[in-house]
C-alpha cells in the first residue's frame, strides 16, 4: 500500500490501480485492467529465480561464499538508498533492479575474492548504473560488467575456484573418505587457507583438447579422453546438483534449470530466446577452434572435425562443456534481465546467434571472463542498432 | 508480496483468455421494446419471412449485386434505426455507402465476443437465432455477395453447432475461430481470415468486404419482424459482488439511471463501457447508452499507481497482434532517443485494443498515445462520390 500511496517521481501520466481487484489499472484511458506484474515484480521474479542458485553455491562453498556474497549486498545497500535519496537522476531506480543485477554479478564471483573487494563491487554496481544510464532509463546492465572486470583482474589462472574445507551443509572434506578421489587432493596440495583449489570441468577440457588437437587420429587421444572422464572430470549426478567448483552461481545446474522453469512460467524468459541462444552455442563449440593455439594455426580443427573418430564421447564432452561455466547461467539470468536483447523479434533472433556464437569463440579463446555473460554483455549496446536495422513492419500497413 | 500468479491459459503475446465464464439466462430487468411481438420471439417462434421494400418495377433484379434492391434496403436501414451497435465494426449502412454498385466480395458475420469476457454472442445465438436468420437472409438476397462467413467461438460449442445447423442447406460457410482478442476486431479478423489485403487508411468495405456485428445482425432481424424502429440494444452488465447480467437497454438511457438499478453509489463507483481492454469512462451525469455499448462494467473507484520509464523488457511488442513496437512509438511520440525511432506514422496499424498497455510493467500510457498517434496519421477515406451521389449506393 505504501508503493501505491507514495506519489514517486515517475512519468506525466498516473497509473490507477483497485487493490480489490488483483490486478491494477490505468487511469486517463483505456486499459482500465493491466497485468498485475509492475516494474517491482518483474525484478522481484528474477531475484526469486536466482535465489536457488546463489543457495547451491552457498551448500557448495560454505562460509567463505557467504560472507562473500552478504559484502556484495551490503555494499548494494550502502550505495543505492544515497543515490535513490538524494539524487534527481536516481529518483528512477528501483530497488529490486539493483538487487538483482547484484545477485547476478554475485553469481558470477568466485569465492576467491577477498570479502573486501566483494563490498566495494557492491558499492560500484549502483553508481555504475547511475552514471551511464541517463534518468529512468537502466536499459544498460553495467551491474553485470563489474564481476567481469574483477575476474579479469583476479584470473584463475588454472587455480580452480575454492572448495571449501568445511562447507555449509555437507561437513568437513577431510573426513569424506568416500568422495572421489579427484575433488578431494590430500595433504601436499592443500592451502594455506581453509580450502582447497581444483580446475573447473571447463579448464579440465580445454587442456584436453590442446593435448589431443595436437595429435587427433591417433589412440592417445581416445586415452586422454577416458583418462579425463575417470580422474577430472565429475559425474553428470555431481554436475545437476551441484558439487563440482565453479562460481558460485554456476554449480548447481538443478537450480539454474528451476530458475530457468520459473522465468518462463512467468514470460520473463522466452524459451525460444533461450533455446536459440544454446543452439548458436552449440554451434560455435562443434565447429569453432578447440583452443587458441588452434585458433591460429589450423582454424579448421575443430571438435567436428574429429567427430568421426571420438563419437559418442565428443558428445559427452560437449555436454560437459555446456554445462559447466556460465552458458546455462547466462542464457537464463541474463536473457531474462529486460534490456539485454534487442525488442524487435528479427533483431533478436540475429542478435542472440550471434551472441552465441561469440561466446563459444570467448570461451574456446580461454579469456578470463565468463564467456557467455562477457559476449551476452559487450553485444548489448548494439541491441538497439539491431533493431533499427532489422525492424520488422507490421502486417496490417502492409498495402494490397 | 504483492504480485498474482497469472491464471492457466492467459498468456502474454498470443492471448487467450478463454470462453465466457458465465451463462446468462434470458433478458432480465428489461422493459419491452416499442411495438416488438415479445410473444413471437420468447416462445422461440420464428418471426415472418424477411419483407423486403418491394424493387421498383422498372429495374429488373441484376445478377450482380441485387443492386435494385440496395437502395431501398439503405434507405430502410437508415431509417429505422440501425446504426453503428459496435466500438470496431463500422455502421452496415456506412458499408453500403462505401460498397456502391459493386458486389460485395464477402460478407463476414463476426460473432466472436468483442471482449475476453463477453457472453453476448453467444447469448443472442441461444436466444434470437431466427431473427438473425433472417435478417442474414435477407441481406444475401439483396448484396448478393460471392461469399458469406460466418465467424464463431470455437469454445462455445453451442453457439457454434446452432451456427453449423444453420448454415447447412445455406450457401454460408461458419468458421470456428479461438476467441483469441483482438480477434473480433475487423482488421484482425479478416487477416486471420486470409482476406485483408486493403490499405489502412480505407475501410474494407471500399474492397467488397463486409463486417456485420451479431447487435447488427439481430437489429435487422427485430426490424424485419415489425419493429418499427431500433430503441434497445442488449448490454451486458458487470458489477461486482453482482452476478453479471445481460439486459436490454434503450438507446439514450443515461447511465445514472442503469447504476441506480444496481445499487452503485455515485461518485464512489465509476462506470466503463466496452470492456476493460479497450472501452471508455463514462461520465454518469452526462453519458447515456449509446448505441454501441456493449458493456457496462462498475467498479469502486481505483487508487493511483506510479509510472516508470520503459525497461525494454519487450512484454508489449509480444502482446501487439498487429507486429508493432509499441514502446518504439511511444517514444517516437515523445521524441526521446532511448531507442532507434520508428516512423510515427506506422501508428496507423494499431487498432486500438489496449494490450501493450495492459502488460506494460511500467505502466507506460502505450495504447492512448499510439491511439491518438493514429488519428493524426490516418487520413480519413471519403466515400466514393458515386455511391454518395447516388442516395446510399444502389
Amino acid at each position: 500500500m505504501s508503493r501505491l500511496s507514495n506519489p514517486g517521481s515517475a512519468g506525466p501520466l498516473r497509473a490507477v490501480s483497485q487493490p480489490a481487484i488483483p490486478a491494477a489499472a490505468l487511469n486517463g484511458g483505456p486499459p482500465f485492467l493491466v497485468w498485475p506484474v509492475a516494474r517491482r515484480e518483474f525484478y522481484l521474479a528474477i531475484n526469486i529465480a536466482i535465489a536457488p542458485t546463489l543457495l547451491g553455491g552457498l551448500v557448495f562453498f560454505g562460509p567463505v561464499a557467504a560472507v562473500n556474497l552478504l559484502a556484495l549486498v551490503a555494499g548494494m545497500l550502502l550505495s543505492y538508498p544515497v543515490l535513490r535519496l538524494y539524487t534527481r537522476r536516481g529518483r528512477g531506480m528501483s530497488f529490486q533492479h539493483a538487487l538483482a543485477g547484484t545477485l547476478v554479478a554475485g553469481a558470477l564471483t568466485s569465492p576467491l575474492y577477498p570479502w573486501p573487494a566483494m563490498l566495494i563491487v557492491g558499492l560500484l554496481i549502483p553508481l555504475l548504473t547511475w552514471l551511464i544510464s541517463t534518468p529512468g532509463r537502466h536499459a544498460l546492465n553495467l551491474a553485470l560488467l563489474a564481476p567481469l572486470v574483477l575476474l579479469a583482474l583476479y584470473p584463475l589462472n588454472g587455480q580452480g575456484p575454492l572448495l571449501a574445507r568445511n562447507r555449509l551443509l555437507l561437513g568437513n572434506v577431510h573426513h569424506s573418505s568416500s568422495l572421489r578421489s579427484y575433488h578431494w587432493p590430500r595433504a601436499g596440495k592443500r592451502q594455506p587457507a581453509d580450502a582447497v583449489t581444483l580446475p573447473v570441468p571447463e579448464q579440465q577440457i580445454q587442456t584436453l583438447y590442446k593435448s589431443i588437437a595436437r595429435k587427433p587420429v591417433t589412440f592417445k587421444s581416445r586415452e586422454l579422453i577416458n583418462q579425463s572422464f575417470s580422474f577430472y572430470l565429475p559425474s553428470p549426478t555431481e554436475l545437476i546438483l551441484g558439487a563440482v567448483p565453479g562460481w558460485i552461481g554456476t554449480v548447481s545446474l538443478l537450480a539454474i534449470i528451476l530458475g530457468g522453469l520459473y522465468l518462463s512460467y512467468r514470460h520473463i524468459l522466452q524459451p525460444g530466446s533461450w533455446l536459440l541462444f544454446l543452439s548458436a552455442v552449440v554451434m560455435g563449440l562443434v565447429f569453432g577452434p578447440l583452443s587458441r593455439g588452434m585458433f591460429v594455426d589450423h582454424f579448421w580443427q575443430s571438435l567436428g572435425g574429429i567427430w568421426y573418430l571420438h563419437g559418442e564421447q565428443v558428445i559427452v564432452l560437449l555436454t560437459y562443456e555446456l554445462c559447466s561455466g556460465d552458458f546455462l547461467f547466462a542464457s537464463v539470468f541474463v536473457l531474462a534481465f529486460p534490456g539485454s536483447l534487442p525488442m524487435e523479434p528479427n533483431a533478436r533472433r540475429f542478435f542472440l546467434l550471434l551472441a552465441g556464437l561469440l561466446a563459444a569463440l570467448t570461451h574456446r579463446l580461454a579469456l578470463p571472463v565468463p564467456p557467455a555473460t562477457f559476449a551476452l554483455l559487450v553485444l548489448q549496446p548494439l541491441a538497439p542498432v539491431f533493431d533499427a536495422l532489422l525492424h520488422r513492419r507490421s502486417w496490417i500497413l502492409q498495402a494490397g | 508480496m504483492r504480485f498474482a500468479w497469472p491464471k492457466f491459459g492467459r498468456m502474454i503475446g498470443g492471448l487467450y483468455f478463454g470462453p465466457a465464464g458465465w451463462q446468462p439466462q434470458g433478458w432480465s430487468d428489461a422493459p419491452a421494446p416499442t411495438a416488438l411481438p415479445t410473444e413471437a420471439l420468447s416462445a422461440g417462434n420464428a418471426p415472418p419471412p424477411a419483407t423486403l421494400p418491394a424493387k421498383p418495377a422498372d429495374q429488373a433484379p441484376q445478377a450482380a449485386g441485387g443492386q435494385a434492391q440496395r437502395r431501398p434496403l439503405l434507405a430502410e436501414l437508415d431509417r429505422h434505426g440501425i446504426v453503428q451497435f459496435s466500438p470496431w465494426t463500422p455502421a452496415l449502412p456506412q458499408q453500403l455507402a462505401l460498397l456502391g454498385r459493386r458486389t460485395a466480395d464477402v460478407m463476414v458475420v463476426n460473432m466472436l465476443p468483442h471482449q475476453p469476457e463477453s457472453a453476448l454472442p453467444g447469448f443472442l445465438t441461444r436466444k434470437e437465432l431466427a431473427p438473425m436468420l433472417v435478417a442474414l437472409e435477407g441481406l444475401a438476397l439483396a448484396l448478393k455477395p460471392h461469399r458469406v462467413l460466418i465467424t464463431v467461438d470455437r469454445h462455445d460449442h453451442a453457439a457454434a453447432r446452432a451456427w453449423a445447423a444453420a448454415a447447412r442447406g445455406r450457401p454460408w460457410k461458419v468458421i470456428r475461430l479461438v476467441n483469441k482478442y483482438p480477434l473480433a476486431h475487423p482488421r484482425a479478423l479478416l487477416h486471420r481470415l486470409g482476406i485483408n489485403n486493403s490499405d489502412i487508411s480505407e475501410s474494407p468495405a471500399t474492397r467488397g468486404r463486409l463486417i456485420i456485428d451479431p447487435v447488427t445482425c439481430w437489429a435487422i432481424g427485430r426490424l424485419l419482424a415489425g419493429e418499427k424502429h431500433v430503441t434497445h440494444r442488449p448490454v451486458q452488465v458487470f458489477a461486482q459482488g453482482q452476478e453479471p447480467q445481460m439486459l436490454l437497454l434503450r438507446i439514450g438511457e443515461p447511465v445514472a439511471g442503469v447504476m441506480e438499478r444496481f445499487g452503485q453509489a455515485l461518485p464512489a463507483v465509476e462506470c466503463i463501457a466496452n470492456g476493460m481492454l479497450a472501452g471508455k469512462r463514462l461520465d454518469p451525469a452526462t453519458d447515456c447508452i449509446e448505441a454501441s455499448t456493449e458493456m457496462l462494467s462498475f467498479r469502486p473507484a481505483p487508487l493511483t499507481e506510479n509510472t516508470s520509464d520503459c525497461i525494454r523488457c519487450s512484454w508489449c511488442v509480444y502482446a501487439c497482434p498487429t507486429g508493432l513496437n509499441p514502446a518504439a512509438l511511444l517514444a517516437a511520440a515523445q521524441v526521446k532517443a532511448t531507442m532507434p525511432v520508428v516512423n510515427p506514422t506506422e501508428a496507423r496499424g494499431c487498432i486500438g485494443c489496449g494490450l501493450c498497455s495492459y502488460v506494460c510493467p511500467c505502466r507506460l500510457p502505450l495504447a492512448q498515445t499510439i491511439v491518438q498517434m493514429s488519428a493524426q496519421s490516418i487520413m480519413p477515406t471519403p466515400p466514393r462520390s458515386s455511391a454518395a451521389t447516388d442516395g446510399g449506393g444502389a
